[in-house]
């Protein structure tokens, strides 16, 4: 272990366990606060109201609901946390909208600061970068909400509404590159692999059951990533070549 | 429509926006703590933090337009909570619509209370599985992914960025492939190159700075494509 490792290993080390068991606690908190708050509004309104719940008709559409969504929900989680990191998981899990902006915005920042995956200073860029995030989504919002009527005539624009609903396609080209960059053993591969497993199934097939594609994906690009790391074709010993 | 737009609801979705305001605050000043106890300059933590704002806000206006979709059907409110905490742009129409068919109607306006209410909890909970797990299983799995990462140096980026690499193989196919939507496919072209002309400037210059802003400007650059292609296909 070179001097420069020896530092690096002892900045993210220092306190850490404290930091991330309090994280851990922090955000068990915070998240289980936050699922109550959120039958606020479904509670408040029965209740000052007295509108009856028609529960057969409302579980039923759940359980609709549930069959897409906690697919979704849990793929989610399991790709996304090692990425982001506790902190930032636990951040995003309730801010929402993680796929069009928290996300990305997180891989950014953490490309930008050189920070490993896992670390501490990792942790760090992905909660700064996706609490500065949730804070401008949240204004905005605010924002829309007291000023639609006066907003309504850009955001409905027909010349500019191709360009707000293709944002996540545009974010999609941008990371494509940044991580072609970073590992284009990886994602070269994947993505021809992607491209042509949506040919043989189907466009419709692919995009109805992208969950399921994500996280067989994930699965294999992981184990690819694997194999490459061990045979030193990524990772720190390919850049000591 | 009076009930979603009523003083009540107003207060009732204000309480968990606030808590989700103050959660991200929170995190953030734990954070900064953090990163100055390890060593990491204020000066880049508050470029981390500016870059995120600014990338942040053409996305947030994405998030705007599904909000003004929402409102016609279920008032200001509610859609301004979902689209604030645990909801995503991308699903909560769906989830609208599959509450709206569960109850019978075709539109929103033939919406009664009962079904407004029902529709409110299955949109909050349909949701609500990700953030469960995290709060039951976070831990572990954090735990587990750590104790795997220390094991062989360097491992952790190429599983995480492998990881997301996957993810990539299926997010590209899904709008590169999509041509009912050539504009989308415009925006994943030319968002890519822009975004490969930015790090080849950044590199050239050696600027920081400069790779703060490199996604939004090519992220605004594969949005004016879609709007040229759209355009141009009249």
């Amino acid at each position: 272990m070179n001097t420069n490792e020896v530092n690096t290993a002892a900045a993210g080390a220092s306190g850490s366990d404290e930091y991330i068991t309090k994280i851990h606690k922090y955000g068990r908190i915070f998240t289980i606060a936050a699922i109550i708050t959120m039958f606020f509004p479904f509670i408040g309104i029965s209740l000052i109201y007295g509108i009856k719940i028609d529960w057969g008709l409302t579980l039923q559409g759940l359980l609709n609901c549930i069959m897409v969504f906690w697919v979704i929900g849990c793929v989610e989680f399991v790709t996304y946390t090692p990425i982001l990191g506790p902190g930032a998981s636990y951040l995003v899990f309730i801010t929402g909208n993680l796929t069009n902006m928290k996300v990305p915005c997180a891989l950014t920042a953490l490309d930008l600061a050189d920070a490993e995956s896992g670390t501490d200073k990792a942790d760090v860029v992905a909660i700064l970068a996706t609490g500065a995030s949730s804070i401008v989504s949240v204004v905005v919002c605010i924002v829309g909400m007291v000023a639609i009527s006066a907003l309504m005539p850009v955001l409905s624009n027909p010349v500019l509404a191709p360009g707000f609903s293709n944002i996540v396609p545009a974010i999609v080209g941008c990371l494509l590159v940044m991580w072609g960059f970073k590992l284009p053993k990886v994602l070269v591969p994947m993505t021809i692999l992607g491209v042509i497993v949506c040919e043989v199934v189907g466009f419709t097939l692919f995009n109805g059951k992208s969950s399921y594609f994500t996280l067989a994906f994930v699965i294999l690009s992981a184990l690819w990533g694997y194999f490459l790391f061990k045979k030193g074709k990524i990772g720190p010993a390919a850049k000591k070549k | 429509m009076s009930i979603a737009n009523s003083g009540y609801m107003f207060v009732l979705c204000a309480i968990p926006v606030a808590f989700a305001l103050a959660m991200a605050i929170y995190f953030m000043k734990f954070a900064w703590k953090k990163g100055v106890q390890i060593g990491l300059k204020k000066e880049e933590m508050k470029g981390i933090v500016a870059s995120s704002m600014i990338f942040s806000i053409v996305p947030s206006i994405a998030v705007l337009i599904m909000l003004m979709a929402l409102m016609v059907n279920l008032g200001k409110f509610f859609p301004w909570l979902r689209l604030s905490v645990i909801g995503s742009g991308v699903y909560e129409t769906m989830a609208a619509n599959i509450g709206l068919q569960a109850f019978g109607f075709e539109k929103f306006a033939q919406m009664t209370p009962t079904a407004f209410v029902g529709i409110m909890f299955i949109m909050t909970t349909g949701y609500l599985f990700a953030p469960i797990l995290n709060a039951v299983l976070l831990k572990s799995y954090d735990k587990g992914l750590k104790k795997a990462f220390s094991k062989q140096a360097g491992f952790s980026a190429v599983l995480t960025g492998a990881m997301f690499c996957g993810i990539n193989a299926v997010w590209v196919p899904q709008r590169l492939l999509n041509f009912k939507n050539v504009p989308g496919i415009m925006a994943v072209i030319f968002s890519a190159l822009a975004m490969a002309l930015c790090i080849f400037i950044e590199k050239v210059t050696k600027s920081k700075k400069f790779g703060l802003f490199s996604m939004s400007i090519a992220m605004i650059i594969g949005m004016i494509a879609a709007i040229a292609a759209n355009v141009m296909m009249k």
